[in-house]
């Protein structure tokens, strides 16, 4: 078939394929996602891993195998057992062994700094992009696709 | 002897490079050929300075020739030879070494390269800026970093040995090699660059004369991190690979400018856009591999790599400024000129693609660079300590591994200019449902968690869109008659086996770092113990004695393989673990460690099990990325005229109006 309006059946097959694809991606992840509900062991592993290990210079007590990361992993198993909140042992944690023991840090205005850098980032290159499409409309262009298809004979039709 | 040699070697090469700076820089001034055609030769004063300075240092270590310094601190009789050939890199002063030996060797390649072009005005101001690193490492070497200083008094019988760290496994000769092969090849590219901005030959000429050395550079960069990472697996005994730790994140930082500029660089090829862009990149790049040595050996951060610590931190900053303030000088010099002469014209096309995966990569290297700094800057103006550790990383990072592996899928079926709806549609159908394929797959196989399932399938939809490319190149390489290899080679093609190497090194990072477990258990010899379903079954302990070490190692049989586990004390360093690795492509890894046992390896012993799947993965994947960026740097044995860089005109202003001329690199090449 030449390149010109395609068969409306076609058409509509093809669309249906891709929604069929969609909606098959969302279920199987959704259901695949399905285990991540809170409980014990997630809060203690999520715990674990923002703590720093007292003993190692850059792991967290749920990497390192060292004995104080193994004695504050069941320190930190023994509060959340306890019924205490994240914060009030992240507290804990910080006025025991100073603010460095959080591998993400936790004061107030550095935290947010530190976050607030990569939202800067993306909301610069959104803003710059943006521009940069805007700016298209005074460049003149026949907007013809220039293709790198390696196989002429299997391009397909536009 | 040896301290003469050397430092005879440093002397010349630093005579030599600052001898051609000179000359070239008055051939360039007073516009004299002559000098021009013979500056270069300084190279050969460079070449024959370097060998003698890394053969004293070698000859030093070899001989154990404690009267140096360096010698009597970083190695000693005890030290093993690969340790000890290696021992020149196990330190400050030596690293320096072999930057300048690594730098040496590309300033030759590239002097040889353009032989018959020396009085090229931009061949001659890209020589001089690469003597003036020459020179700047040199320097170093003569001055502040000096591996050939002799000890005061008595040579000592014996020396201290190199770090624990440094002597426990084979890939210490290959990292840091790798490694600055990387951080030093990018030192060509910047040099051309500043050449470009120089002589305002700013058209695409440049650019083409520099591609190969720069994926050369990016292969080098990536085997080197991968080699980094599965030295740090086997190593340092935590069963990871990547802490970021500020050291490893200043070895990311310009592969990701790098990987950035790789893409963006083909549209200016192309379409003459993104200059400024680009050249930024390149600055960017070369200053970040100095920013990387100065966090790695001034001794400003606490890190397991940082191998040394120094007052070389004031001279390494200042070069790094001295770099920033040069690129970006010349660039806002040179603005004028590199205005692009039209503009995207279509978001959903390649270029559009490939400008939102350079702020991706951008945005990757921000959070990075801000994590890394972040502590320095809070220490230094509120008092006070931080840590910026993997929670922060993991957090900011892996949404924008996402999105960069869906741009990976969809950039590659895209045509330049614009893309209809129906060629996305058509292109993406194969690599979407092989996508599918997967997360159903995974689901069906009992794979649990949004972040796996959806990094997995991502990595088939982006793998299937490489494999398609593929498919089709080498059919067309077929057809053509040249064979089907052919299918693989030139930028379009190696880049696609680049793809598929991340792919995979992709699903090894989600599967390692979501599905792991970790344990310990106290077995005595002869007892059995299951762990996440391996059983391990202790044979025996024994303690050993090495010249340069002593400790504890342990038999132990994981799911029938048998491993070796050990312990090892060093002189001034105890309780160094070598891990046990049962390594499987499928099944993944299960990695023993000893975490203590009693002295003499008598009685029961603690061990550290870590069951952790697809670490192979990263491996593979990783030199799977640089082979393909190996084959993206092999010349296309016929050019198509689709593919043909086009080198767009360049903006040069002249009195009362602007006018536009092409302004390309020399013909000759």
């Amino acid at each position: 078939m030449s390149a010109g309006r395609p068969r409306p059946t076609r058409w509509w097959a093809s669309r249906a394929a891709w929604l069929a694809l969609a909606t098959l991606a969302v279920a199987f992840l959704a259901f695949g996602s399905v285990h991540n509900v809170p409980s014990f062991a997630a809060r203690t592993a999520r715990l674990d891993s923002v703590i720093k290990c007292p003993a190692c210079e850059d792991l967290s007590i749920a990497q390192s195998d060292a004995p104080s990361a193994a004695a504050l992993k069941r320190r930190v198993a023994g509060f959340v057992r306890a019924g205490w909140s994240d914060a009030r042992i992240e507290s804990w944690v910080t006025a025991r062994f100073g603010l460095s023991a959080l591998l993400v840090p936790q004061q107030s205005g550095v935290s947010e700094t530190l976050y607030l850098v990569p939202v800067a980032v993306v909301g610069l290159s959104v803003a710059g992009l943006g521009w940069f499409l805007w700016r298209r409309r005074a460049g003149a262009s026949d907007g013809a696709a220039e293709d790198e298809e390696p196989a002429p004979a299997l391009r397909e039709r536009r | 002897m040896n301290a003469l040699l050397g430092q005879i070697g440093v002397a010349l090469g630093l005579v030599s490079a600052a001898g051609g700076v000179l000359g070239l820089a008055l051939g360039l001034a007073l516009h004299r050929d002559a000098l021009l055609r013979a500056a270069p030769r300084a190279l050969i004063g460079l070449v024959a300075g370097v060998l003698l300075a890394t053969g004293a240092m070698e000859h030093a270590l070899l001989t154990h020739d404690f009267s140096l310094s360096y010698v009597a601190n970083n190695n000693s009789r005890q030290t093993p030879l690969l340790y000890d050939i290696t021992g020149m890199w196990s330190a400050l002063q030596g690293s320096i070494l072999l930057w300048a030996l690594v730098l040496t060797v590309f300033l030759a390649a590239v002097g040889w390269r353009f032989r018959h072009r020396s009085t090229d005005r931009l061949v001659a101001w890209a020589t001089l800026v690469g003597l003036c690193a020459a020179t700047f490492f040199f320097g170093l070497m003569a001055g502040p970093a000096n591996p050939f200083v002799t000890v005061s008094g008595t040579v000592p019988a014996n020396g201290l040995g190199p770090n624990p760290l440094l002597q426990d496994n084979i890939l210490i000769a290959f990292h840091p090699v790798f490694l600055y092969l990387g951080y030093v090849g990018f030192t060509v590219p910047f040099a051309f660059a500043v050449a470009a901005l120089i002589t305002g030959r700013l058209g695409e000429g440049w650019l083409i004369e520099t591609r190969r050395w720069t994926v050369v550079a990016w292969a080098f960069l990536t085997v080197g991190i991968v080699m980094g990472a599965w030295w740090s697996y086997q190593v340092l005994g935590w069963g990871g690979f990547w802490a970021w730790d500020p050291v490893e994140n200043a070895a990311l930082l310009p592969w990701l400018c790098a990987t950035a500029y790789l893409h963006s660089v083909m549209v200016q090829e192309r379409r003459g856009l993104l200059r400024v862009w680009n050249l930024s990149l390149l600055v960017a790049t070369y200053a970040l591999t100095i920013l990387g040595t100065f966090l790695t050996r001034s001794g400003v951060i606490q890190s397991v790599h940082a191998f040394s610590d120094s007052g070389l931190g004031p001279v390494l900053l200042a070069y790094l400024g001295l770099v920033v303030a040069v690129g970006v000088g010349l660039i806002g010099w040179r603005g004028d000129r590199l205005h692009s002469p039209g503009s995207i014209d279509s978001p959903v096309s390649r270029e559009g693609a490939f400008l939102v995966n350079n702020l991706l990569f951008a945005a990757f290297a921000a959070v990075v660079l801000i994590g890394t700094v972040f502590p320095l800057f809070v220490s230094a103006f509120d008092h006070q300590e931080i840590t910026v550790g993997a929670p922060y990383y993991d957090s900011v990072t892996v949404p924008i591994g996402f999105a960069l592996l869906f741009f990976m899928a969809v950039a590659p079926v895209l045509p330049w200019r614009t893309a209809s709806e129906g060629v996305l549609r058509r292109r993406l159908a194969v690599p979407a449902w092989l996508g599918l394929a997967v997360v159903v797959a995974c689901v069906i196989g009992g794979v649990r968690g949004f972040t796996p399932l959806a990094a997995f399938g991502l990595a088939g939809v982006a793998g299937g869109s490489a494999l398609r490319q593929l498919v089709l190149a080498t059919a067309a390489a077929r057809r053509s008659g040249a064979g089907a290899w052919r299918g693989f080679v030139g930028r379009a093609n190696g880049g696609m086996v680049v793809h598929l190497g991340i792919v995979v090194v992709a699903c090894g990072l989600a599967a390692a770092s979501s599905f792991g477990h970790r344990g310990t258990v106290v077995l005595r010899p002869g007892q059995r113990t299951t762990f996440e379903g391996h059983s391990v079954h202790l044979l025996a302990t024994r303690s050993f004695t090495d010249p340069n070490r002593n400790g504890v190692i342990a038999s132990v049989v994981v799911d029938g393989a048998l491993l070796h586990p050990a312990i090892s004390n060093f002189p001034g360093q105890e309780g160094i673990g070598t891990p046990g690795i049962d390594s499987s492509f499928f099944h993944g890894d299960v990695y023993v460690t000893i975490n203590s046992a009693a002295p003499g390896g008598r009685g029961a012993i603690t061990l550290g099990l870590i069951d952790q799947p697809m670490v192979m993965w990263l491996w593979i994947g990783g030199f799977m990325t640089g082979f393909g960026a190996l084959l993206a740097a092999v010349p296309s044995k016929r050019r198509r005229r689709g593919t043909e860089p086009v080198s767009a005109p360049v903006a040069v202003p002249s009195a009362g109006r602007e006018t536009t001329a092409l302004v390309a690199g020399s013909g000759r090449r």
